[in-house]
């Protein structure tokens, strides 16, 4: 590819056109020339690398997201690439979306992310990449699709042979019409009790443009996931739980969240009762032993040693315990659970971040604690921001603003930064963007 | 006849393990240690106890509030501000006199009961931590064992009573059953924590988990300033995931022996401190801290005299350093986030530190007193209390000789400083100015 371009240089033949352009939030330029994609800044062009096989090919489109990052259609498929990245990295998508090579992308001010391919048009929200295949009445059946966005907000979709206008805000919310949990209709709000274990079966119904799916989040997860086709959950871990239901239609736009309050029961084994009781047996039957072997040298009984010897190895057995059956909620008997899951070559990691954006398009990691609530756990500061959004989302910025009144601010971003681990080490792949709030985005 | 024999042997070994005789200095020291770390871990999370006490985020607060299980079942709910103050002030009155060994016993039960609501409090309304773990066992056995029996202000009211009262004032107690306990317990604990940290690894993830991915993995999550030294070579990070697992595993043979406290505690060391630089975990303090009820504290002084005090000149250097360094870092580690007055407290043990590995900073002083006065053997007691460094020779005197003026015994101290461990003493030895020094009796050295 270079070798062509250096000798067309060497003979004096202009450049080869850009063919595609597009400028990032950080003022920089991307541009596809020969279908492979650059970076300008200034006067410099540096080639986004291809990231993990299969290179993504020529380069077919590009979309802009609101909250910075760029999406590409190519041969290969669909990538993302971040401001600050230097690489594509594949979109991998979950639901039913359509397959083929993507012919065009679009990105609109919600943030979803449509595109075309040769096998229908699908959406994807920008998270995690969750799809829909659009079914809509307008779109006959044809190959080759492609789409574009129009000014008003509205997708242009066009076939070998037609063309069809979808416009995401005319279809009616979707809703939730009724619930069923192991075959018991319920309301909204419903408080169920269950033992542990086991399984819910859930029984769902809706309205939705093109159908409704469901989606479900245990205690406020920020990850929405599919209900399975046949419903059946596993039962949440125990304590009280809050179950969110919704209906999603074919745009992503989803229902009211539908509650499910669940008190579930602990294992009889983790009852109050029954763990000092078992340790209370234990602790007498350790006193006896200890009691009928520990004499001095005259053989008096050391029933202080004894006392003692029975809670030190009572202590010790529930160490062992906690170190067999970790829950960190037993501090400070507690086992261990993190840094135990392997991570395989090629796989992503996640760090959750909260991004200041700048007015002049930079970015800046600011600790969680920065606007002021001191926290052991970020996602206790992270949750209600991608939850709630923009009003979240403004007090934060605003309180950071009061502490930091020197700092240009003019956004705030929630960002899951992603590193591919690759045998030459960790490589920087575009963020997923989780929340997102700019000021004055329209102007 | 064979399984009562076998009970009563392991009865026996039960009984020497957990109640047999102990240095009573290490067990002190080790009670300084302890209650500094606990210090330690109350005063990390002060700041959001206090701001959900405040109630500044009540309902951040109600609903992060999920109790730890023993809170669950002593039915303990979230602190009011005035109560959040009032243990505050108590778990450091408690910290306070356990450190300088007023009321120990019930200073050191105090501590260990404040600190366990302090920080499951916090982790109550956030997520339970492994590093405050050994800290809180081995706080709960500091009362079972004689804690203030040196090193302490009530050991030392005590020994000058006595001597008053015509006792021996060099007499002190060494060694005491039940003082081992603490230290065991803490040891236990630790190695159970690294074994099943360990072992958690591998029954989870197979010894794939040493793939090299899953610690550069680690490392790019919790970015820290020495990651990038390290997550691009996997072969290295599978080199070292292979180290890390062994040293976890492989930690409970520290009980085996001294060589394998040597080759195990200073891997854990190196663990806390890699795992620092290259995984965020933070410092570990206080669990670095209780690694020291691996290590003899009372022999330090004289570890630090035969091997920085004598001996080639290239040992002593690379001795010091390393334990210089060690100290160093601990203590910039300590007094990081704390208010920077506190770094001079330690002060007094540098000094002695320092005299012990320099043993030529300061020659033994010959001290008199006369042991007709109950003054001077009460002031003699005071001065061996005070005596870490086994610098003083304190010696009975008859009629007829004469004692060190206080001018002459300064000007004997390289720098005013190293005397100030002493100076309470000093004037109280000298009350009693009687000539001539008689046959020297016990030293510094012998006790």
């Amino acid at each position: 590819m270079l070798l062509p371009s250096l000798v067309l240089a060497l003979l004096g033949a202009p450049d080869p056109p850009v063919e595609l352009a597009l400028t990032e939030t950080s003022g920089a330029r991307l541009v596809v020339v020969e279908g492979r994609l650059f970076r300008e800044r200034g006067a410099t062009r540096t080639a986004i690398g291809d990231g993990v096989e299969p290179a993504p090919g020529r380069v077919l489109a590009l979309a802009a997201d609101p909250a910075g990052l760029t999406f590409v259609a190519a041969e290969g498929g669909l990538y993302v690439l971040g401001p600050s990245v230097a690489v594509l990295d594949p979109v991998e998508p979950e639901g039913d979306v359509p397959g083929g090579r993507p012919t065009s992308v679009h990105v609109d001010a919600a943030r979803r992310v449509w595109f075309a391919s040769a096998e229908g048009v699908g959406v994807l929200e920008p998270s995690h990449f969750h799809g829909r295949r659009l079914v809509s009445p307008g779109l006959a059946p044809g190959p080759s699709y492609a789409l574009a966005g129009t000014p008003d907000g509205r997708l242009a979709i066009r076939w070998e042979g037609g063309e069809h206008v979808h416009d995401p805000a005319a279809a009616p919310a979707p809703r939730v019409t009724s619930v069923r949990v192991d075959g018991e209709p319920v309301t909204s709000g419903a408080t169920l009790r269950r033992p542990s274990g086991g399984e819910l079966v859930l029984e769902l119904t809706g309205e939705a443009a093109g159908g409704a799916a469901f989606r479900y989040r245990v205690d406020g997860h920020h990850v929405w996931r599919s209900l399975p086709p046949d419903g059946r959950l596993a039962m949440p871990n125990p304590g009280r739980r809050t179950l969110e239901l919704v209906a999603e239609d074919e745009d992503l736009d989803t229902s009211a969240p539908f509650l499910v309050k669940l008190e579930i029961a602990y294992p009889f084994y983790f009852a109050g009762r029954f763990v000092l009781g078992s340790a209370l047996v234990v602790g007498l039957a350790l006193l006896a032993l200890f009691a009928r072997g520990l004499r001095d040298a005259s053989g008096r009984a050391q029933p202080l040693r004894a006392l003692v010897s029975a809670a030190l190895a009572l202590v010790l057995v529930l160490q062992v315990l906690a170190g067999l059956v970790p829950h960190a909620k037993g501090w400070p008997f507690v086992g261990f659970g993190m840094y135990t899951k392997r991570f395989p070559r090629d796989g992503l990691i996640y760090a959750e971040r909260i991004v200041v954006l700048r007015p002049d398009g930079s970015e800046r990691i600011v600790p969680v604690q920065s606007a002021g609530v001191i926290v052991d756990e970020p996602w206790e500061v992270i949750r209600p921001l991608i939850d709630r959004g923009e009003p979240a989302l403004r007090a934060y910025l605003e309180a950071w603003r009061a502490r930091n009144p020197g700092e240009a601010a003019s956004g705030l971003q929630v960002q899951a930064q992603r590193s591919r681990l690759t045998a030459h080490g960790p490589v920087s792949v575009a963020p997923l963007v989780l929340a997102h709030f700019r000021e004055n985005a329209g102007g | 006849m064979a399984e009562g024999a076998s009970r009563g042997s392991f009865l026996a070994r039960w009984e020497r393990f957990w109640f047999g005789e102990a240095s009573l200095v290490r067990l002190a020291l080790f009670r300084i240690v302890m209650l500094a770390a606990a210090f330690d871990g109350v005063w990390v999370v002060r700041k959001a106890v206090f701001q959900h006490a405040a109630g500044l985020e009540s309902e951040f607060a109600k609903a992060h509030w999920r109790p730890i299980y023993a809170f669950e079942l002593l039915g303990l709910a979230p602190p009011d501000l005035a109560t959040a103050r009032v243990a505050w002030v108590v778990i450091l009155a408690a910290i306070v006199l356990g450190i300088l060994g007023v009321f120990t016993r019930a200073a050191c039960a105090v501590a260990a009961l404040g600190t366990f609501l302090w920080v499951g409090t916090e982790y109550s309304f956030g997520k339970p931590h492994h590093t405050c773990v050994a800290l809180v066992f081995g706080l709960f056995a500091l009362p079972l064992a004689p804690v203030g029996a040196r090193l302490s202000l009530e050991s030392w009211w005590r020994r000058r009573r006595a001597a008053r009262a015509g006792g021996d004032p060099l007499a002190v107690p060494e060694r005491a059953p039940w003082a081992a306990l603490p230290l065991r317990l803490t040891q236990l604990t630790i190695a159970c924590g690294y074994f099943f940290s360990g072992v958690t690894k591998l029954a989870i993830s197979g010894l794939g988990w040493a793939n090299g991915y899953t610690l550069m993995g680690i490392m790019v999550e919790y970015r820290s300033p020495w990651s990038h030294h390290f997550y691009a070579s996997p072969p290295l990070l599978v080199l070292m995931s292979v180290g890390l697992l062994c040293g976890q595993i492989g930690f409970p043979l520290a009980f085996l022996g001294t060589f394998f406290r040597w080759v195990f505690v200073p891997i854990a060391v190196l663990f806390h401190v890699m795992a620092m630089k290259t995984m965020g975990t933070g410092t570990f303090l206080t669990l670095w801290l209780t690694l020291s009820s691996f290590v003899a504290l009372e022999r330090i002084p004289a570890v630090l005299m035969r091997l920085v005090g004598g001996g080639p000149v290239w040992r002593r250097v690379l001795v010091a350093g390393a334990f210089g360094t060690g100290a160093w870092l601990t203590l910039a580690i300590y007094v990081g986030n704390k208010p920077g007055w506190m770094a001079w407290l330690c002060l007094p043990v540098g000094i002695v530190l320092l005299l012990a590995a320099l043993p030529r900073l300061l020659a033994p002083i010959e001290l008199a007193y006369d042991p007709r006065s109950g003054a001077a053997r009460a002031a003699a007691a005071t001065l061996a209390a005070l005596d870490w460094a086994h610098r003083l020779r304190l010696v009975p005197i008859g009629p007829g000789t004469g004692a060190p003026s206080v001018l002459a015994l300064a000007a004997r101290l390289p720098l005013g400083l190293v005397a100030l461990p002493f100076l309470p003493a000093l004037r109280g030895a000298l009350a009693q100015p009687s000539p001539g020094i008689s046959q020297p009796s016990r030293t510094g050295e012998e006790r």
